[in-house]
């Protein structure tokens, strides 16, 4: 009887961690027109970005542009992500703009939850290319991925 | 020493059947140390011995210091691509003139030299690293460069380098299952 009660609060245990993590999206944030007409953009940046949050990884992998998913492979990609500690809590879209028709930069201000709730803000630049209509994010790191 | 060679004289039959043991004495021990080669990996028409591993050495650059385990991996995955190389026919120039591992490893590079050459890439591949660095295809007047056949097949290599060592290691892996290889006690 104590053995089943044990094993249920274990169960309980492991069933709130995963539900806990995963009803745990990222706050997004940005004014309305920032990304102006290119709605598929915004679609893909914040699906790109959701999946990275909940540590859906094939699923933002694929959405990688195709030169990076050939040049790093998805067991590489799965390891870098995994240098990831801290939980992505929010995202701020500052200011998009597209030197091109095909390619976008976006500066971001993103907050972390590390250890301890200590949070963490960074400001960054998260690049996409549009190739054959759809849009792709880039994969910037030169200290892991020079050859990129 | 005039002794010396009286004494052979007298004893020039006893001297033969002495030559004659003592050589076959040597071949056996001769043969004995091939047979001592200890066998790394067996497969099918493939014998991967500790002699090769030393072979392998020569081919590593001098900075490269890699573990015994990797070593025996590299001379692995070279003998079964040589292996398949033969298979396939796949020509190879600097095999025809050498001869021992030197040929076997002539005949690897080959074959993953033409794997490599004939390696499809994923859809759009080339075409997004074109446009994800546009700011490097821009000539002297900051007009972007068509992106025509010969830049197709300088990003092509750009890619195919950096897939290179992945793309090696999964066709030796697949190589391995091909001609069933195994490692032999005391291999990884």
């Amino acid at each position: 009887m104590v053995r089943r009660w044990i094993l249920t609060l274990i169960a309980l245990v492991v069933v709130g961690a995963v539900v806990g993590c995963a009803a745990t999206p990222v706050e997004f944030n940005f004014r309305s027109d920032v990304f102006g007409s290119k709605n598929r953009l915004k679609q893909n940046f914040l699906r790109y970005w959701s999946l990275r949050a909940k540590g859906e990884v094939e699923a933002a992998f694929a959405l990688e542009a195709p030169y990076i998913q050939e040049m790093v492979g998805l067991d590489y990609y799965k390891r870098y992500l995994k240098l990831y500690k801290a939980r992505l809590q929010k995202l701020e879209v500052k200011k998009v703009s597209c030197p091109e028709p095909f390619y976008c930069e976006l500066e971001c201000r993103s907050v972390w939850m590390g250890k301890k709730d200590r949070q963490d803000v960074r400001w960054f630049k998260d690049r996409w290319v549009k190739v054959s209509g759809n849009w792709y994010h880039v994969l910037k790191d030169p200290l892991f991925f020079p050859q990129l | 020493m005039l002794s010396l060679l009286s004494l052979l004289g007298e004893n020039k039959g006893r001297l033969g059947y002495f030559f004659l043991v003592l050589s076959f004495f040597l071949i056996a021990q001769a043969e004995a140390g091939v047979e001592k080669a200890k066998i790394v990996a067996k497969g099918d028409g493939i014998v991967v011995t500790e002699v090769d591993v030393k072979e392998m050495k020569r081919y590593i650059p001098r900075f490269i210091i890699p573990t015994e385990r990797s070593l025996e991996k590299m001379t692995v995955c070279t003998v079964v691509m040589a292996k398949a190389a033969q298979a396939e026919r796949i020509k190879c120039e600097q095999a025809e003139v050498t001869t021992g591992f030197e040929q076997l490893y002539s005949l690897s590079r080959c074959y993953l030299k033409q794997k490599l050459e004939e390696m499809r890439l994923k859809k759009g591949a080339v075409e997004s690293y074109y446009l994800a660095h546009w700011r490097r295809f821009l000539d002297e007047n900051g007009k972007l460069r068509p992106l025509d056949e010969k830049m197709r097949q300088r990003i092509r290599k750009l890619i195919v380098r950096a897939k290179a060592g992945r793309f090696s290691r999964q066709l030796c892996k697949q190589l391995m299952q091909k001609y069933r290889v195994r490692w032999c006690e005391g291999g990884s």
